[in-house]
């Protein structure tokens, strides 16, 4: 009756930006974020990817209430860097590492597949029922990455610098 | 502000290039329903993340809409409409369709969803008549309902005796599970690390001695067993995730 609707949990009202950050008003390079519409999943993700870095002396994120599908991140970083840019980094690299484990994934299938292709009866005895997935596998095909955005702004392009992904609604 | 920051001596992304710590994946098992795979060389964070995703946030096809014209059979039309729901829909396709959010109609129309028709009537004297998802007619040959191996049955919908009649409109949308579990993909995931404790994630109850009572772990042989006595490595972080994904 006056539960909070489904789709509460990842629709983004309008008007409201995905993730905005305040500065602590009392410590130096000290910076509270807030995600919305985001979970465990993307908290403790970024967190641990965040406690990885030598310039973070602190990272760590709550879901203040269950009912509020919000991630609340507080980060202090080394002087020599801000909050902001660790955590940017910090989703970049996530980014990386999941289409890396993408490609990973999809070249082992392509195994898998062609190993079972050359030997159904195996796979066959083991489960009559169960239809073996026989196509042809695709590892030859270079994998189309979903997050093919560039993972770094062209004012970037020059190595060794770093710009936050503009994908990534946050004003720097 | 736009903050540059040189990031070359350090691990993770380089300019566009990843340099980190490169996470590893072996299939063990692979059939139309079932993959058991172990990732290795990458944090529990990005392990449970996966797992949280499979099993909330992959778009998949659900019936979700459904307009019953006629139901003279014994359950109730809402019962009808939950069963039907639940029916698992070929979703290879999901990409291709919108959320109804999405779209400029303002209801459903052939962007944003698939219509599906049942129309069955039992005609019989002294029968039973099964209606199964077999029965379930799609606008659609993409969006289907599926089934495991050529001659399964099909999911039972409802049962009809003499004279009883179902006349369904069903409308299915994509959608995710974290809005309802219909839309989940995967029916269950295991998920385990750590097969012998030696990271002290969890501690074993037990009567009297917990190596006869607990039984060993399937995975078990992937890792070494730890020695008796062997100090406890506080720094040991885990590496190696089972998955069992149905
Ligand atoms: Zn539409």
């Amino acid at each position: 009756m006056n539960a909070p609707d489904r789709f509460e949990l990842f629709i983004i009202p309008d008007g409201v930006k995905k993730i905005t950050y305040t500065y602590d008003p009392k410590i130096d390079n000290a910076a509270t974020f807030v995600i919305q519409k985001e979970d465990h999943s993307l908290g403790n993700l970024i967190r641990y990817s965040l406690l990885k870095e030598p310039q973070v002396i602190f990272a760590g994120y709550k879901m203040p209430h269950p009912l509020e599908h919000v991630v609340v991140l507080k980060v202090m970083t080394t002087k020599d860097t801000k909050p902001e840019a660790m955590v940017a980094k910090a989703i970049n690299d996530s980014i990386a590492e999941v289409s890396h484990l993408r490609a990973k994934f999809v070249e082992e299938l392509g195994r898998v597949r062609t190993q079972m292709a050359a030997a159904p009866d195996k796979a066959g005895e083991k489960d009559q029922d169960h239809e073996i997935l026989h196509s042809t596998p695709q590892q030859a095909q270079p994998v189309q990455l979903r997050h093919q955005e560039p993972i770094v702004t062209p004012e970037s392009s020059q190595p060794g610098v770093y710009l936050p992904n503009p994908n990534v609604d946050m004003d720097f | 502000m736009n903050p540059q920051i040189d990031l070359t001596d350090r691990n993770g992304l380089q300019g566009d290039k990843w340099v980190g710590p490169k996470p590893e994946i072996k299939i063990q098992d692979l059939t139309e329903e079932n993959i058991r795979f172990t990732l290795s060389n990458t944090d529990l964070s990005m392990a449970n993340a996966l797992r949280r995703i499979m099993i909330s946030e992959v778009p998949t096809i659900a019936i979700d809409m459904v307009e019953i014209e006629l139901n003279t059979s014994v359950l109730a039309d809402e019962f009808i409409a939950h069963r039907l729901g639940l029916i698992p829909l070929d979703s290879t396709e999901a990409e291709k369709i919108k959320y109804t959010r999405d779209c400029s109609c303002s209801q459903y129309c052939p962007i944003c969803s698939v219509e599906m028709t049942l129309n069955v009537k039992c005609t019989q004297e002294n029968v039973t008549k099964d209606v199964t998802s077999k029965d379930l007619i799609s606008s659609d040959p993409r969006v289907v309902p599926i089934y495991s191996g050529k001659n399964a049955p099909g999911v039972l919908i409802a049962k009809l005796r003499k004279g009883q009649e179902l006349k369904i409109k069903c409308i299915a949308k994509k959608g995710v599970a974290k809005e309802h579990a219909k839309w989940s993909p995967c029916a269950a995931i295991a998920f385990e690390y750590d097969p012998h404790n030696r990271l002290r994630h969890t501690e074993y109850w037990f009567e009297e001695d917990e190596k006869k009572e607990w039984p060993k772990s399937k995975v078990g042989a992937e890792e070494p067993e730890p020695s008796e006595g062997e100090p406890f490595d506080y720094n040991l972080k885990p590496n190696k995730f089972y998955f069992n994904v149905e």
